[in-house]
């Protein structure tokens, strides 16, 4: 190829592209709202005087330009690939792939952090319960415990969170879920568990706060594929999830109260599979407080549980066990408002809770 | 606004470009002069004024010293533009420096200005120096003002260098060519640039990041850390030289070279001829001759390396640490000169090796903006104290990122140029050479836009000096 046809080549082509991006950067319809990110894309900012000298205006348009940049999903995922494939990189935004499964990297240990949640769930022991209740306390591993040894990534010790929850939680009794789970029971693009699952588990906490379980589940299929949170963090290559839930009888005449939006809900909302978080059909989804009334249950015991959204998809299956279950998110409603909403007499109470919310509970209020 | 952003590459340039490129040539100076002041505005709004001022009075002043050649009025308008122009740098960006260490000397209380550094100051300031001090030495002064800003503000090398000289871009003001050969190189070294800064330079700075977070530190990984930073300022910058002279070439001009291969150097003496040459030039050409240079005697002299050496640390920033590693350069030059000379030159690889531990070292005081943070690294780097060989962390960020340290390692070293010519010179397989270099160039910039619309780490080091 003589010089000139090559330069002459590198200069259409570099003009082509960066012509091609500036036209449809330009020109083409804006999205507001990423689905495989999960979040609201930044919006043009409206330029004044004001904005513009200090700064914020432009700071803003640079996070427009980057956030609408055409074919945003195609270019993240090139960049995922080539750090994995042709750099070897054994992450990427702190995800990895392993065994099929997408799997943030939970590292380190954050002591302060587990140390502080423990404190607030021992508050409201101390100042909100009463003698009455029985309490217990869960802890759910998430999936960086059953893949990062085999896979080479970085791994904290378990034992030592569960170390200072006992320390923390005097007066509850700990349920140790951890041999009743495997990487299986988990989604492969997403953080949460399966439903369909995690019977077993159910099983256990039934069990473990002497309650009899006599439900038989059949299985239903949500036809939309689920690309769970670490599908659009990780920008990876993945197949879709399929989300399953399970009905028993027991849940066939169940009602479902949004305490924080003051509504009826159902208890499995499939509008919600066409939505930006399809595990949101659980139970409402992260809502600071839902009531589930069982009028079909043989017994009277009600249970209060602090959770996180593994909650949503667990408490069902803790239904056939309870008359009422109420279910209290720390992250949407603060521990000091609780006895405005629920009365403490002689409820189980169960802090259920993923390790990786309590190595990362600034979230908790 | 950067060069390695969504905004550059697909909004400012192509409108750039486009503008330019159909403007005729009498009037490309003066879109080079307003496309720049907005480049500069777009980051830095509230100093844009500032740096028009510069340029107004340095145009104002070679105007005077052209006209007064020869008399004391054109000394003193020279004298006059500089301790403006240096003044201003020293108001802008050592101001607070003084005031806190004269407060820390005499204990009096003295409240901080607490004034933003405003971004390329010490760049344009030190081509407008240039600019004055080589009219008054007989360079021709622009009579047009739309000329000199075109050259101070010009948005290439605006706020990260490399510093350009008047001199050498004095004919291109006026006359200079645009053609496909002069864009396909310049649209290459953007493209290096870009990938040096993208795909290398933003990497390490990852990388440090997370060691600074780290709680299990090991010996291991404080030499990972600082030969990650090493490479990191290396990419940074030369990244940013390059971009900046391919964005010239694009534009009709030739900039001087900033970076040549550093890391192979033998001493660091030579380490200095290829690292920053821009800079390096500019001292000995304002500093360090007109205090007499070698030509005094051996107290003078070594006194003159210690000023110039000092004043290269300060120029970097208003901190201590910048003025340690000014003088830790001096005294090496020094020993160099004197002690070390004939045993480097003889001696390749082990002067190789001594030039990498001592850059790596000075860049240990050149990170470390507090005392306790020098005193830690360098414990961390020598294994005083209880800090194990390896830790866990160390080993899966070693694995994680040992293809990017080897080719960053690779990087430094003309090796991949030096094999591009060879391939070239084989006819058999020219062709195949053309189209993969075609393909790496748009390959580059396909991928570093997927880096920029993914990432969110993106500063350049050197915009802090």
């Amino acid at each position: 190829m003589k010089i000139e046809e090559k330069n002459k080549w590198i200069c259409v082509l570099f003009s082509i592209i960066i012509g091609i991006g500036f036209f449809t950067t330009m020109f083409s319809s804006k999205k507001e709202f990423s689905f495989t990110e999960r979040r609201k894309l930044a919006s043009k900012p409206n330029l004044s005087v004001e904005t513009y000298l200090d700064g914020s205006y432009m700071k803003a348009f640079e996070s427009y330009t980057v956030d609408t940049f055409p074919w945003r999903d195609t270019f993240r995922r090139w960049k995922a690939l080539w750090e994995r494939e042709i750099l070897n990189k054994k992450d990427h935004h702190n995800i990895y792939q392993a065994q099929g499964h997408l799997v943030a990297m939970d590292y380190p240990y954050n002591p302060s952090s587990v140390k502080k949640a423990a404190r607030r769930f021992s508050w409201i022991i101390e100042e909100c319960l009463e003698e009455g209740n029985n309490v217990y306390y869960a802890v759910i591993p998430d999936k960086n415990y059953f893949l990062a040894k085999q896979s080479g990534h970085l791994l904290y010790a378990y034992e030592e969170l569960i170390s200072e929850m006992n320390q923390e939680m005097k007066g509850a009794q700990y349920i140790d879920l951890f041999p009743t789970m495997t990487i299986e029971d988990f989604y492969k693009t997403d953080v949460h568990w399966k439903q369909e699952k995690i019977v077993d588990t159910a099983e256990k906490l039934l069990h473990s706060m002497h309650v009899s379980n006599v439900a038989k589940y059949e299985k239903k299929y949500v036809k939309e594929p689920f690309y769970g949170v670490y599908y659009g963090q990780s920008a990876f290559p993945s197949d879709p999830d399929y989300i399953q839930y399970l009905v028993s009888d027991k849940m066939k005449h169940v009602q479902v109260y949004d305490m924080q939006n003051q509504r009826s809900i159902p208890l499995y909302d499939l509008n919600k599979t066409k939505g930006k978080d399809p595990y949101e059909m659980f139970t409402g989804g992260s809502v600071s407080l839902v009531k589930i009334e069982n009028p079909n249950a043989n017994t009277q015991r009600k249970l209060i549980l602090f959770r996180d959204s593994f909650g949503s998809s667990i408490a069902p299956l803790l239904l056939s066990g309870y008359e009422e279950i109420t279910m209290v998110d720390l992250r949407y409603l603060s521990p000091m408002q609780l006895k405005n909403y629920i009365e403490f007499t002689d409820q189980d109470v169960l802090f259920l809770y993923s390790s990786y919310v309590l190595n990362h509970s600034e979230t908790i209020k | 606004m950067i060069f390695s952003s969504i905004l550059f590459i697909y909004y400012f340039l192509p409108i750039i470009l486009l503008v330019y490129i159909m403007t005729p040539k009498k009037g490309r100076n003066a879109i080079l002069f307003v496309s720049s002041l907005l480049f500069y505005a777009w980051g830095e709004p509230k100093y844009v004024w500032l740096m028009v001022f510069s340029i107004f009075q340095g145009y104002g002043f070679a105007r005077v010293i052209e006209k007064y050649r020869g008399t004391k009025k054109a000394k003193q308008a020279m004298i006059l533009s500089t301790i403006l122009s240096v003044g201003t740098l020293i108001y802008f960006k050592y101001v607070d420096f003084f005031i806190e260490n004269f407060r820390a000397v005499t204990g009096i209380s003295l409240s901080l200005l607490k004034i933003t550094l405003p971004v390329g100051i010490s760049f344009y300031t030190f081509q407008l120096i240039s600019y004055v001090v080589d009219v008054y030495r007989g360079a021709h002064a622009q009579t047009r003002f739309v000329h000199l800003g075109a050259y101070v503000a010009m948005f290439p090398q605006l706020i990260a260098g490399p510093i350009v000289r008047y001199a050498d871009i004095e004919q291109q003001l006026t006359n200079r060519r645009n053609s496909f050969e002069q864009a396909a190189e310049g649209i290459r070294r953007f493209c290096i640039g870009l990938a040096k800064k993208v795909l290398l330079a933003n990497q390490f700075g990852e990388f440090i990041t997370i060691f600074r977070e780290s709680s299990d530190l090991s010996v291991m990984y404080y030499w990972m850390y600082i030969l990650a930073f090493s490479l990191q300022i290396y990419f940074d910058f030369s990244g940013y030289s390059d971009m900046a002279i391919g964005l010239g070439k694009l534009l009709g001009f030739q900039f001087s070279e900033n970076f040549n291969y550093p890391y192979i150097s033998k001493s660091i003496t030579e380490f200095w001829r290829r690292w920053h040459i821009s800079l390096g030039t500019w001292f000995r050409d304002y500093v360090y001759i007109p205090l007499g240079g070698n030509k005094v005697g051996r107290i003078r002299h070594l006194c003159n390396i210690g000023v110039v050496w000092i004043l290269t640390g300060f120029w970097h920033g208003a901190s201590w640490n910048f003025a340690l590693w000014g003088l830790y350069f001096a005294f090496l030059l020094i020993l160099e000169k004197y002690v070390l000379r004939n045993y480097l030159e003889k001696h390749t690889i082990l002067a190789h090796i001594y030039v990498i531990f001592i850059v790596l070292c000075s860049f240990v005081i050149f990170n470390a903006d507090q005392v306790q943070v020098l005193g830690s690294d360098f414990k961390g780097l020598f294994g005083i104290g209880s800090l194990p060989f390896a830790s866990q962390e160390a080993l899966y960020y070693l694995k994680s990122n040992l293809l990017l340290f080897i080719g960053g390692m690779i990087g430094t070293t003309p090796l991949m140029k030096n094999l591009i010519w060879k391939m070239k010179s084989i006819t058999k397989i020219n062709l195949i050479v053309d189209v993969m270099e075609i393909v790496l160039v748009i390959g580059t910039i396909m991928i570093v836009t997927a880096y920029l619309v993914d990432g969110s780490y993106n500063p350049f080091l050197y915009f802090r000096f």
